[in-house]
């Protein structure tokens, strides 16, 4: 069995060998059945050691010219960011297209977007986690740290929103001389404070106690005394106890649980910010389970991208392999389907409330003049996952980063249609408007792509991408084992 | 290794001198180890002389620490594991790259308590957020927002329930790492290599069932790849 198990791993040397079927071995399994055996999720023969210098071993290294030249751009965009939310702060937020039926604009789109990205994290790292997915430990480090990337980026837009950053302290309910005067409560705003500065901070934690024993390998692979001495206070000094393993495996599965509906409560929460005003288009019972799955979608979607580049330029094809990405794909297909259905049912509901209002909206939706980007919208979200029904596709790699690009477009563009088209058609034909970016529109928005590419850059230098002792944790350990005699050391 | 300072001060009194700072008075010294210990100010008619000769005699004479026993396996490290908690070991603890299935088990290890601080932070953490919001919006100033009710306790469920996990979630985090012993100051590295590919079993010396030549005996059935006597500050 040791040696069938040892033979198996072998015979997978790299991703051309999985078909992402299960290995069939006839008479093998119960009463003479066929025993299916899944392919492995590490190939190429790895052992334990392997795993752990294929994955340091990056952060060991001087950058390479791409990483420099990818920073040096990433850099750039991050300080136009920089420029153009400094121009918005001092000078006033009227220089964003904003105008009179369109209050909420760039920031409110850009806000959801990004808070959207952040979901696919969370779920990789709890749900499937509570689902015993295997297959996440491949993806989840890098996933997290997107999840966190992403909602500091998204964080920045409320605040600038509220246009005077400086008070931002008042959505806090800290005691204060003002009476003291508290924030409203009932307020979905108020609840937005709470729901993303909870979801950053148990996001941070939850993907913290999961690098430090990952860090505590670089420490213990550092050849500089520094270079060790930074790493050891990184991990709080992390030293594989059983012990401290025990007590990190029980909190690893009660911050799962803790997590799971927290991110299911985060993208409500922001759907409430719509779904609790009177306007037609955004006051659905429909919106906290379309933002809940549409934050899914985007969020697989940039996981795709971030892997497909990440996964060549760091060589780790044998950690994230094409079965790894295609089960991803079929997430991205199904959350595709669900969010076209949702599209579909909001136009249902419009038509059979009978509410003239609500009918209006939809048909100026799909027919009126921001009818592009709903089209956008309806086909890069809907129509374009289902090119995942063949399995061909789904392990194309070119497939399915152009589709990724797309439902991150098509993301965009949902956001976009939600916004704007609900504002720009008042009661009141009076207060008609239209929504057109200026250049700090354009500014902040491709910025915002420039701060988390400058987080996430470094972030792929410095700690490991890959989270290697939860890989380990699912190598069959005969594959794993390191044999030979030990070189005596202290 | 898990040298402490107090210690290494003690040991300098037993310690043979090696040179000619014999005669120093032992008040001296002993007043060094207290200083040292309470890391206090030096006396100031010390001179480098005596404290250079008391640090020369700290070096440790050779006293076993432990015993280290290193596996290649984690199946046989959860064996060995096995037969080191049937010996009735108390001071000692296995060293992995991951958490290996069965462990807690096969060390004897209870359940964690770790659920209780999730649960019970969680409750505080519920409390709190009831009080802050009904105390802020009933009895502090209560603000009339289009005729509705002041404890309108449906539109607090989302910051409760935020702040449920929030209070739960960090102290889990906080909670798991004090009682596995990470945040205490220093730890056993038992190995370079048990963060990468290697299993290893530490028994410390002060063990009330340790015995040298059995304890290494005792690896040595149980399949380990290589067992050592672990001195004293390495």
């Amino acid at each position: 069995m040791k040696a069938e198990t040892a033979s198996a791993s072998v015979a997978y040397p790299d991703d051309t060998a999985l078909t992402g079927y299960s290995r069939e071995e006839k008479g093998a399994g119960l009463f003479g059945g066929p025993l299916y055996e899944r392919e492995p999720l590490v190939t190429g023969g790895k052992n334990y050691k392997d795993v752990t210098g294929d994955v340091v071993g990056w952060s060991e290294r001087y950058p390479t010219r791409l990483w420099w030249i990818a920073l040096s751009i990433s850099l750039a965009l991050f300080s136009l960011f920089l420029v153009g939310m400094g121009a918005v702060v001092g000078l006033g937020t009227g220089l964003l297209g904003i105008n009179h039926p369109i209050g909420w604009g760039s920031f409110i789109i850009n806000f959801v977007f990004w808070i959207g990205i952040g979901h696919a994290g969370t779920l990789i790292s709890a749900i499937l986690f509570l689902f015993r997915q295997k297959w996440r430990t491949g993806i989840n480090r890098t996933a997290e740290a997107m999840t966190i990337f992403a909602v500091m980026v998204a964080g920045m837009f409320p605040l600038l929103h509220t246009g005077r950053p400086w008070f931002a302290y008042w959505l806090t309910p800290v005691p204060n001389g003002r009476g003291p005067l508290w924030p409203n409560f009932n307020s979905p705003l108020a609840w937005d404070v709470f729901a993303v500065s909870t979801y950053l901070t148990i996001s941070l934690v939850f993907w913290y106690l999961g690098l430090l024993p990952d860090l505590a390998s670089i420490r213990d692979r550092a050849e500089h005394k520094w270079r060790r001495f930074v790493y050891d206070v990184l991990c709080l000094g992390w030293n594989g106890s059983n012990r401290a393993w025990s007590h990190y495996e029980s909190a690893y599965l009660m911050l799962a649980g803790l997590s799971t509906p927290l991110v299911l409560s985060v993208h409500t929460i922001v759907s409430f910010d719509f779904a609790t005003s009177g306007l037609p288009g955004w006051h659905a019972t429909i919106f906290p389970p379309y933002f809940v799955i549409g934050a899914i979608f985007s969020g697989f979607a940039m996981v795709v991208t971030l892997m497909v580049i990440m996964r060549k330029v760091y060589g780790l094809e044998k950690y994230i392999t094409l079965n790894h990405l295609e089960a991803m794909n079929k997430i991205i297909m199904f959350t595709g389907m669900v969010v076209g259905f949702a599209y579909s049912t909001e136009f249902f509901m419009a038509w059979y409330s009978g509410n003239p209002y609500e009918g209006f909206i939809f048909v100026n939706r799909a027919f009126g003049p921001y009818a592009w980007a709903y089209w956008i919208m309806f086909t890069c979200n809907a129509f374009v996952p289902q090119l995942f029904w063949f399995k061909k596709f789904r392990r194309s790699i070119p497939v399915m980063f152009a589709v990724a690009i797309l439902v991150n477009v098509g993301m965009y563009f949902e956001r976009y249609v939600i916004v704007v088209t609900t504002l720009h058609r008042d009661f009141l034909p009076g207060s008609w408007g239209m929504y057109t970016f200026t250049a700090f529109d354009w500014m902040i928005l491709i910025g915002s792509f420039g701060m988390f590419m400058t987080f996430f850059l470094i972030f792929t230098r410095v700690f490991p991408v890959v989270a290697i002792s939860e890989v380990k944790g699912v190598m069959p350990p005969d594959q794993g084992r390191v044999k030979g005699e030990e070189v005596s050391h202290g | 290794m898990a040298s402490k300072k107090g210690k290494k001060a003690k040991k300098a009194e037993s310690a043979p001198r090696s040179s000619e700072h014999v005669d120093e008075s032992s008040e001296r010294e002993k007043a060094q180890a207290s200083s040292e210990q309470d890391d206090a100010e030096l006396p100031v008619e010390k001179s480098p002389a005596p404290k250079k000769a008391a640090k020369k005699g700290a070096e440790p004479p050779s006293k076993a620490a432990g015993v280290l026993a290193l596996f290649d396996h984690p199946n046989t490290t959860l064996v060995a594991a096995t037969k080191a908690r049937d010996h009735g070991f108390e001071r000692w603890d296995v060293y992995t790259p991951f958490p290996v299935h069965g462990m807690d088990d096969a060390m004897g290890l209870g359940r964690s308590p770790v659920p209780w601080i999730t649960f019970i932070m969680g409750v505080v953490g519920f409390c709190a957020a009831i009080i802050i919001q009904f105390g802020t919006m009933v009895y502090s100033w209560p603000m009339n927002y289009g005729g509705k009710p002041f404890a309108s306790w449906p539109s607090f469920v989302p910051i409760t329930f935020e702040m449920t996990v929030f209070a739960a979630g960090v102290s889990t985090a906080i909670g798991s790492l004090f009682l596995g012993g990470v945040l205490r100051p220093r730890k056993r590295i038992a190995h370079r290599h048990v963060t990468s590919h290697r299993f290893a079993i530490f028994v410390e010396a002060s063990d009330p069932k340790y015995d040298e030549q059995g304890t290494v005996s005792l690896f040595r059935k149980a399949g380990a790849m290589d067992v050592r006597v672990v001195k004293e500050g390495e």
